[in-house]
């Protein structure tokens, strides 16, 4: 008798560890679902390159508590529906661990109360609008500079070129949004003069840059993606006008931007998190454009680089909640203060990210260079010689 | 039986009275220094926020200074508006509500101002004096407000701070002041009941039974238990008594009644009293018609009540006598 218990024992712990051996090496199944077609494709992309380079090397160097990654890119055709109904269905399925958020503001706000609801922690990598994180949100966590930054940012530029009078042309869906947060604050403490802050009519751009140019507007923000940016840039050629400064968002910031528009492209100030320039101004920055470029033979913009940045941020967390436990998780990310290749993570209480950074950019003979701010600066901003008095 | 008259009624009002004042006094007082604890602690609070700001503010201009950019009018616009974002980023950190106002006095112009200022803006007067704390209300709520100067700025910056940030302390103690009342008042019930068990109770009870007529039996608290076998004992000798007096009240009856002569007890004003049997028949009035209602001088010759008043006479002066005049032939 005593033998048969011993026996049982034996078999059972066994069991145990087979068992327990086996869940080590089930993978860390982490679902996200990306714009990879549709209007944000050239952005959403980049993010899902970014994303799979960290899984790969996360992968490489032994996955995250040992356990592999396991990353499903689902494509919601920048449609903030579809990217509801992806989510539901991972959410509700049990069958991931952990999610990443989706691309653009519009489709991550549609998304977040999903998340709260199954109480997924999520970076949402590429989400800047402020308006995304309801009071009270507790499962969402930003990687990028919050919108109000920016704002800051590029009036602190234009207002340090001695411009005067500015004209705001908004993307409809961010202008739905409310953005571009706080620009009529930060033109007023700046000293200046804001004509105007108008939803962009793609179709006929032309009568509100007449309009813009006939005020004696100096500077010309685009606030959008990458196709507003694109636009607003060719109609300015095709009225024959060129502002001291033409800033867009979003859109400069990817080599598309360059590419499609040639020397058109000179000139433009683009917004950004990160930059290839400032790369190794980070820890990881150099071999991140070193990976990345052998991956994929081209240069990451900041959406690659903050996707693989919000990877690194996750294994963190995970490494140190010292298991898959969402809860967990979530409270290493809430506490998280971290340096990762673009910069510095932190959030506050609402899970806004407000320790990151954000460089400014223009586009000089064909390439990007940094003007702002000052420590990273890679040349001095330049205007147009049409511009020069 | 008025309600104010029972027992229960006069013990269980000064129990309920002074426990009521007892817990009012110490509410209030309580409540009070509550409140100014909470006064100090927000001017400490706020005081600290100002040095940080002020830091703030300070190592913003002195950075300018280093610049070497301080007669550029733009160098200097960006790091004010810089220094306002500062400001900002610091007082939502904090949640507090601020304004930047450059210069004082009724021309003063605001440069910023928190979501929630706007109202403070309006309730707070323009000659409000800096680095006092002060009380406001705007929107509903009350702020404790704290304003310090930039001078190299001309900034005057007021900050605030919604009150509900120290009424928790009062809270909280307010709601252990309604438990602690509602533990006092249900400690002031039992003490009635108590008292109502152990004094009322009894006590009624030992009514209920003299009442009735009964002798009290009770049994249980010694002070009382010791009353009702006094009573009790007080009782039994009053009936001792009373049986007493009526057999001898009988038996005078039935001398009286059968001493074989008319006898008549008369009142001093010669009224009739009592009368026996025999005197009935002899008079031939029956003792309902004598009884009370005849006088001694309707039924006896005058000689014999002249006698008889002498006796009584003498019987109220000198007993002896009268029994030895009684006694002579």
């Amino acid at each position: 008798m005593f033998l048969v218990n011993r026996l049982a024992l034996l078999v059972l712990v066994l069991l145990w560890m087979t068992m327990g051996s086996g869940w080590a090496n089930d993978p860390v199944r982490i679902g996200v679902s990306i714009s990879l077609s549709g209007r944000y494709a050239p952005m959403g992309q980049m993010y899902a390159d970014g994303l799979r380079l960290w899984t790969k090397e996360q992968n490489a160097v032994g996955g995250i508590l040992g356990r592999q990654v396991d990353l499903t890119v689902l494509d919601d055709r920048s449609d903030p529906e579809a990217a509801a109904k992806i989510y539901g269905d991972m959410l509700s399925s049990g069958r991931f661990d952990l999610v990443f958020g989706p691309y653009s503001s519009l489709v991550a706000r549609r998304v977040a109360p999903l998340l709260e609801q199954y109480r997924y922690p999520t970076l949402l990598p590429l989400t800047t609008t402020e308006s995304a994180w309801e009071p009270g949100s507790r499962y969402i966590f930003g990687v990028n500079t919050p919108e109000s930054r920016w704002t800051r940012a590029i009036f602190t530029v234009i207002a340090s070129c001695n411009i005067e009078r500015v004209a705001v042309l908004v993307d409809k869906i961010l202008h739905e949004l409310g953005s571009p947060l706080d620009a009529r604050k930060w033109a007023g403490r700046f000293g200046l003069n804001l004509f105007f802050v108008e939803t962009l009519n793609k179709q006929k751009p032309i009568e509100q840059l007449r309009r813009a140019r006939e005020a004696g507007v100096q500077a010309l923000l685009v606030w959008g993606y990458l196709d507003d940016a694109m636009v607003v840039r060719k109609a300015l050629a095709e009225v024959g006008w060129t502002p001291k400064m033409f800033v867009s968002q979003v859109g400069p910031a990817l080599e598309e931007y360059g590419t499609e528009l040639g020397d058109l492209a000179n000139y433009t100030v683009g917004c950004s998190a990160w930059d290839p320039a400032v790369g190794r101004s980070y820890p990881g920055g150099l071999e991140f454009l070193e990976s990345f470029y052998r991956e994929y033979q081209r240069q990451p913009s900041y959406q690659a680089a903050i996707g693989y940045a919000a990877g690194v941020i996750l294994a963190e967390a995970m490494v140190r909640a010292r298991e898959v436990d969402r809860e967990k998780i979530r409270d290493m990310l809430s506490h998280l203060d971290m340096i990762t290749l673009i910069g510095r993570y932190g959030v506050d209480e609402r899970g806004i990210q407000i320790r990151q950074q954000t460089v400014i950019f223009q586009w000089q003979n064909g390439r990007k260079q940094v003007v702002w701010p000052e420590p990273l600066m890679t040349a001095p901003l330049q205007f147009p010689p049409e511009t020069e008095p | 039986m008025k309600i104010w008259d029972k027992l229960t009624f006069r013990l269980a009002v000064p129990i309920l009275g002074l426990t009521a004042l007892f817990w009012l006094v110490l509410y209030f007082s309580v409540a009070d220094t509550i409140s100014f604890f909470a006064c100090v602690r927000a001017e400490e609070d706020l005081r600290s926020f100002s040095r940080e700001i002020f830091g703030g503010c300070n190592h913003s201009f002195e950075e300018l200074t280093r610049s070497g950019r301080l007669d550029d009018p733009t160098a200097v616009r960006i790091r004010k508006a810089l220094t306002m974002g500062d400001v900002e980023d610091y007082l939502h950190k904090f949640k507090l509500e601020g304004i930047i106002f450059q210069g004082i006095g009724p021309d003063r112009q605001v440069l910023m101002e928190t979501e929630g200022a706007g109202d403070l803006c309006a309730t707070v007067s323009k000659d409000n004096k800096a680095n006092v704390l002060m009380s406001t209300s705007a929107a509903n709520k009350t702020y404790f407000a704290y304003s310090f100067d930039f001078q190299p700025w001309g900034w005057r910056i007021l900050i605030a701070r919604d009150t509900a940030a120290y009424g928790w302390l009062e809270v909280k103690v307010r709601s252990l002041y309604w438990m602690s009342g509602g533990i006092l008042l249900a400690m002031a019930i039992g003490l009635i009941l108590l008292e109502n068990r152990l004094l009322s109770r009894p006590v009624n009870e030992i009514i209920r039974k003299l009442r009735s007529g009964e002798t009290p039996t009770y049994e249980g608290v010694e002070e009382l238990e010791y009353l009702s076998r006094s009573i009790a004992g007080m009782m039994h000798t009053l009936a001792e008594r009373e049986a007493r007096l009526r057999e001898s009240e009988n038996r005078y009856r039935t001398i009286f009644e059968t001493t074989g002569t008319a006898v008549a007890v008369c009142e001093h004003d010669t009224t009739l009293a009592m009368v026996n049997s025999r005197f009935e028949r002899e008079t031939g009035f029956s003792k309902q018609e004598i009884e009370g209602k005849k006088s001694l001088r309707e039924l006896v010759a005058q000689e014999s009540i002249d006698c008889t008043q002498q006796i009584q006479a003498m019987l109220s002066t000198d007993r002896d006598a009268a029994r030895n005049s009684m006694r002579s032939p």
